[in-house]
């Protein structure tokens, strides 16, 4: 009961939402609005089990006084006075938003930010690599930039149509290769679940 | 922003940024407090998405009663903090999962043929550059897909030559894909150092 | 009573107009993945997945973090419970868990979403229960940071820095965080094995990681670390699919090459049928 009762549930919503999408009747009655709505009140009710994690992991820290336990009570602090804040006065109230557009909009945007430094980085690796591919996704790359800044034209007038080509032919080519790969791979990938071949959303290994 | 949003902004933006130096504590308390109002968050936005209205207008006010099912359900992932009932909170995750897997067979096969009715390509072009290109297209695509076959022997049909043609046709693609992201994520970092100079410090005009 | 508002004439009095070559679709492949398991449990030969240096390099990257006596890190992505990336993803974690608990090694896994992590907690804790080293567990190993991308991509940063990971495994869907946790993991000398289907982030794990898995390859993954025959026979149902997508774009192809009313006519049939 304990493993074959979350199997057998598995499988029939994921057969669910098949009969929904195929069968004319299904959709006439508009079922699948009703289950989407479902599983979002599903998903919301389950949101404190984060926080809770953050809890436990933070308040062992402080318990025990393990290194930077003053930077885990700065967290929980902020994470509970902030939860307080947004179900008293609400998301959209001047002093939620307030705190909101000081603090993460903007460090998200700097944290996004960063990946030009990674970037650069990154590119210099690669051209370390001394592989035949390696040179040849640098060389790729290289040229695309050129052709993407008024540099590319200065050099050659060639460069802004090379660019063109790469992203229409080979970089058209290969991505489409690579999505109906992806196609084909999550039909295997949702059967092996649906049939309970693999398990590992219910704690166990494949079977 | 006021003047203190741009100073709380700007001094988490400079700690954040001291990470290319090195790890510090200027950058672990600003990633902690980021954790703690960013997973704050997400926990009010789905109170104030869906707990909030649904219960309040759609359960008490409309009557929907039904709706009390999925809360109910949802509810069942706290019993994973009981020892002797924790097998309840397999119920949700299982649904969940489930449904996740039906969206996948019920919904791919749709971009999935139109990728593969899109390599239906006509070769013939206006001028001779044009059809060759389009059937250089065909071929790298058959051959990007035929490097992904697993279990046909790559001895046999001579499909070493077309997935070694296919894996560097990806290669190409990636590169190129590399290379046309560089300047948004450039133009990304230009607007966080406008931020600083312009908005907070003031330097630029 | 329920009144029916018919769009259009349902397809043998039951199924949805315009969808039947979908449904089709999904029935072959599904039915290839099926025909392959029951050959596989029959006991029928089934052909061996060629070798996917990404994943050989699994095991020894947990072996190679376990002689150094440094923490294996593993990511699923952002991508949420019902993502198929994230089943891979636990295709992956099951063995690296397992192994790291045969091993001893402590194995850190960071998470965006939250109900990921529940499924991820119960998974690395069973597997060390099943490996005899129940006390080996830590649960503040397992950790959900934040549901925000960039908030999750700093605490993973961070926990890189402070814990040096030896290996550092990124397997589900990625977004722009793709980038700091490939490179973050690149600057503290991490063995690095990353895969995604995202195609936009795949270059940035190319470019910055040890070994890269293509897009599909993290689907075969599991059944290949398992050696299971009745997973290694759903990859080689995956193949078969591509033996019969290949028939159609060639004869797609052909048609709207050769006969290009014909050509039109079969793809419009395809997609609106």
């Amino acid at each position: 009961m304990r493993k074959q009762l979350p199997l057998l549930l598995t499988g029939t919503a994921a057969l669910w939402v098949v009969l929904c999408q195929y069968i004319h009747q299904f959709n006439a009655l508009k079922m699948m609005g009703t289950t989407d709505q479902w599983q979002q009140i599903i998903v919301a009710t389950m949101t404190l089990v984060g926080a809770v994690n953050l809890t436990r992991i933070h308040g062992t820290n402080i318990q025990r006084r393990r290194s930077g336990y003053y930077n885990s009570i700065a967290l929980l602090v902020a994470l509970w006075a902030y939860i307080a804040m947004g179900i008293y006065l609400t998301n959209k109230h001047v002093t939620y938003r307030w705190v909101y557009d000081a603090t993460c909009v903007p460090w998200e945007a700097t944290m996004f930010s960063m990946i030009a430094f990674f970037i650069a980085s990154a590119a210099v690796r690669t051209f370390r690599i001394r592989t035949a591919e390696a040179a040849v996704m640098g060389l790729v790359a290289a040229f695309v930039m050129l052709g993407n800044v008024p540099l590319g034209p200065v050099i050659s007038d060639k460069i802004p149509q090379l660019k063109d080509w790469l992203m229409n032919i080979p970089n058209g080519a290969g991505f489409r290769a690579i999505r109906i790969g992806i196609y084909i791979g999550t039909f295997a990938a949702a059967m092996r679940i649906a049939l309970g071949l693999e398990r590992a959303h219910l704690g166990s290994g494949a079977q | 922003m006021s003047t203190t949003q741009i100073w709380i902004a700007a001094l988490g933006t400079l700690a954040l940024f001291s990470f290319l130096w090195k790890e510090n504590p200027a950058y672990r308390f600003v990633e902690h407090i980021f954790i703690g109002l960013t997973a704050a968050h997400v926990v009010v936005m789905n109170y104030d998405s869906y707990i909030k209205p649904v219960w309040r207008d759609s359960v008490m006010r409309d009557g929907k009663y039904v709706l009390i099912i999925p809360f109910l359900i949802g509810l069942l992932i706290y019993t994973r903090y009981s020892k002797s009932i924790n097998w309840l909170a397999r119920i949700p995750m299982s649904l969940l999962v489930g449904y996740g897997v039906g969206y996948t067979l019920a919904f791919n096969p749709l971009p999935f043929l139109r990728q593969v009715t899109d390599n239906f390509v006509k070769f013939q072009g206006k001028t001779a550059t044009i059809t060759a290109n389009n059937v250089l297209f065909f071929v790298m695509s058959m051959a990007g897909l035929a490097y992904f076959f697993f279990t046909v022997s790559r001895e046999k049909y001579g499909l070493q030559y077309i997935s070694t043609l296919g894996r560097y046709t990806i290669v190409i693609a990636l590169g190129a894909s590399y290379g046309s992201t560089v300047q948004g994520r450039i133009s990304l970092l230009l607007g966080r150092m406008q931020f600083l100079l312009k908005d907070w410090l003031g330097v630029l005009q | 009573m329920v009144v029916f508002q018919l769009a259009a004439d349902p397809v043998l009095g039951i199924l949805y107009a315009g969808r039947t070559m979908q449904l089709l679709t999904m029935i072959i492949f599904s039915a290839f993945v099926y025909v392959m398991i029951r050959r596989a449990r029959a006991g029928l030969p089934v052909p061996a997945i060629r070798k996917i240096p990404g994943l050989e390099a699994v095991d020894e990257a947990i072996g190679r973090a376990t002689e150094m006596g440094r923490p294996v890190h593993f990511a699923p992505g952002i991508g949420g419970i019902t993502n198929a990336d994230t089943f891979a993803a636990w295709a992956f974690l099951g063995h690296i868990a397992k192994l790291c608990a045969r091993y001893d090694t402590r194995l850190i896994n960071t998470n965006r979403d939250y109900l990921v992590h529940t499924i991820n907690e119960e998974l690395i804790r069973q597997s060390y229960l099943e490996a005899g080293r129940p006390d080996s567990y830590n649960p503040d190993d397992v950790r959900y940071l934040t549901g925000s991308q960039f908030g999750y991509a700093a605490g993973v940063l961070g926990m890189m820095q402070r814990e040096r990971p030896a290996a550092n495994i990124l397997i589900g869907y990625f977004f722009a965080e793709s980038m700091l946790f490939a490179e973050g993991g690149a600057n503290i000398g991490a063995i690095q094995i990353a895969g995604t289907t995202n195609t936009v982030q795949l270059p940035f794990f190319l470019a910055a990681c040890d070994y890269t898995l293509l897009g599909e390859e993290i689907y075969a993954g599991g059944a290949y670390l398992s050696k299971e025959p009745n997973l290694i026979g759903t990859v080689v149902g995956q193949d078969w699919g591509r033996i019969l997508t290949f028939v159609v774009m060639v004869i797609g192809c052909a048609l709207a090459n050769l006969a290009a009313a014909q050509g039109t006519a079969f793809k419009n049939y395809l997609l609106t049928k």
